[in-house]
């Protein structure tokens, strides 16, 4: 009898502990009812149309008021729907949106790493495209991510064509099957660069192993 | 008496456990609906949720209660330049000058990637524009569809030099917004020089 007993409140322990990490399916109410899934599946806009700084930068932006305006202003802008988008262009004010992917602060993610090894943004993000209002499917741990950086080949997807990543070729990734701690990490920076490189294109390389360093994340 | 002590004794440790699962059930009720509209509950906080301020998250500091704010007027990005000329000062001396990028397979490849995820919803894929904002949006009752965008193939009319589409590009033209805030001047470059490919086909 002891034994069920203990075993019954440990696993209620670590049920209990878990959930504090757990917050799949957090959805919050935005002040403007956004749809993923009538732009992306329906109109077949890519995610950096909107989200344009997810090439070049480490943090991505939420797209502003201008670049909802660039079909909005002349087409179905008198929907109710549409109320907040145009006061914020009229009034010049921000429209603040309730963010819901999250990291503790004592990690750092850049996307524009990750986008130039191309790995889809489904890897991480799930399928958004799915969805009519946003929200998490993935449980961000530092589990979740070492098991992508060791094991890339069962975790990370290919550049899908809807995701708008620039990738010279859209092939299914090759891995090395063995790992030698005395070469650079396979596409990693000291990857060699490619030839007809123009400078202010970020050429995207070859995915690989990432790295398992705590410095790589913790710094 | 002695046996009475037992029976609620026990009774009283076997509460602690099922005390604990219902409690974890009513935690989980939350995990297993499929839309959550509150913020999770935490148990225990380990440095998860801090109270710095992030980007996009929501900041009692500012009027607006966010994060996010307008740059001041003629802000230029650290790596940008300030596109000065108006969109209507078409004849303004400083719209001239050819396409600076070399003829490289790849920048042509380049300049496909970037005009096919900045530019095909209206101009579609050929530059006939007709693209998916016309053809694949279903209308409502009472509500008028997009205003055709132009052929930019410029068949039967004269074509505009490079430096003219790079002022529509970074000025803007009529309903176009300008791209500048996404794209630096090298990448407009080099969607001028995929689109001239686009014009040159029959």
């Amino acid at each position: 009898m002891g034994v069920i007993w203990i075993t019954i409140v440990i696993v209620s322990f670590y049920y209990a502990y878990d959930y504090s990490i757990a917050n799949i399916n957090f959805s919050p109410s935005q002040p403007i009812a956004f749809s993923h899934k009538t732009h992306i599946s329906k109109m077949q806009m890519k995610c950096t149309f909107c989200h344009y700084d997810a090439i070049t930068k480490d943090i991505v932006n939420i797209p502003s008021t201008h670049s909802c305006m660039t079909c909005h202003l002349a087409f179905r802008n008198e929907v109710d729907a549409m109320k907040p988008l145009n006061l914020s262009y009229d009034n010049d004010s921000v429209i603040v949106w309730n963010r819901i992917t999250k990291l503790p602060d004592y990690v750092h993610f850049s996307h524009k790493n990750h986008i130039n090894k191309q790995i889809d943004c489904s890897s991480c993000h799930g399928k958004v495209e799915e969805l009519d209002s946003n929200k998490l499917t993935i449980q961000y741990t530092m589990k979740w991510c070492l098991d992508c950086h060791r094991k890339p080949e069962l975790k990370s997807i290919p550049p899908r064509e809807i995701s708008g990543i620039w990738a010279i070729s859209n092939n299914k990734l090759n891995f090395q099957s063995g790992k030698d701690l005395t070469k650079p990490y396979f596409g990693s920076r000291h990857n060699s660069r490619r030839e007809n490189e123009e400078e202010f294109i970020i050429m995207p390389s070859d995915p690989g192993f990432g790295p398992e360093n705590c410095s790589s994340c913790h710094y | 008496m002695k046996k009475y002590l037992k029976i609620s004794l026990t009774f009283i440790v076997w509460l602690i456990p099922i005390g604990m699962l219902f409690f974890v059930i009513l935690l989980k009720a939350d995990y297993l609906k499929s839309v959550n509209k509150n913020q999770p509950f935490e148990l225990i906080n380990d440095m998860d949720n801090g109270i710095n301020l992030r980007p996009q998250s929501k900041n009692l500091f500012f009027e607006h209660k966010g994060t996010e704010s307008l740059r001041p007027k003629n802000s230029v990005p650290i790596s940008g330049k300030l596109y000065g000329i108006e969109q209507n000062n078409i004849d303004s001396s400083a719209i001239n000058g050819d396409n600076p990028l070399p003829d490289s397979k790849i920048i042509q490849q380049y300049g496909k990637y970037l005009y096919e995820t900045h530019c095909i919803y209206c101009h579609n894929f050929n530059a006939d524009g007709n693209g998916p904002i016309l053809t694949k949006v279903e209308l409502k009752e009472d509500e008028e569809p997009f205003p055709t965008p132009p052929d930019i193939r410029n068949k039967g009319k004269d074509i505009l030099p490079d430096s003219r589409i790079f002022h529509i590009l970074s000025a803007g033209q009529n309903l176009m917004f300008p791209v500048n805030y996404k794209l630096t001047d090298n990448d407009k470059w080099s969607v001028i020089k995929y689109l001239r490919i686009l014009q040159n086909k029959k």
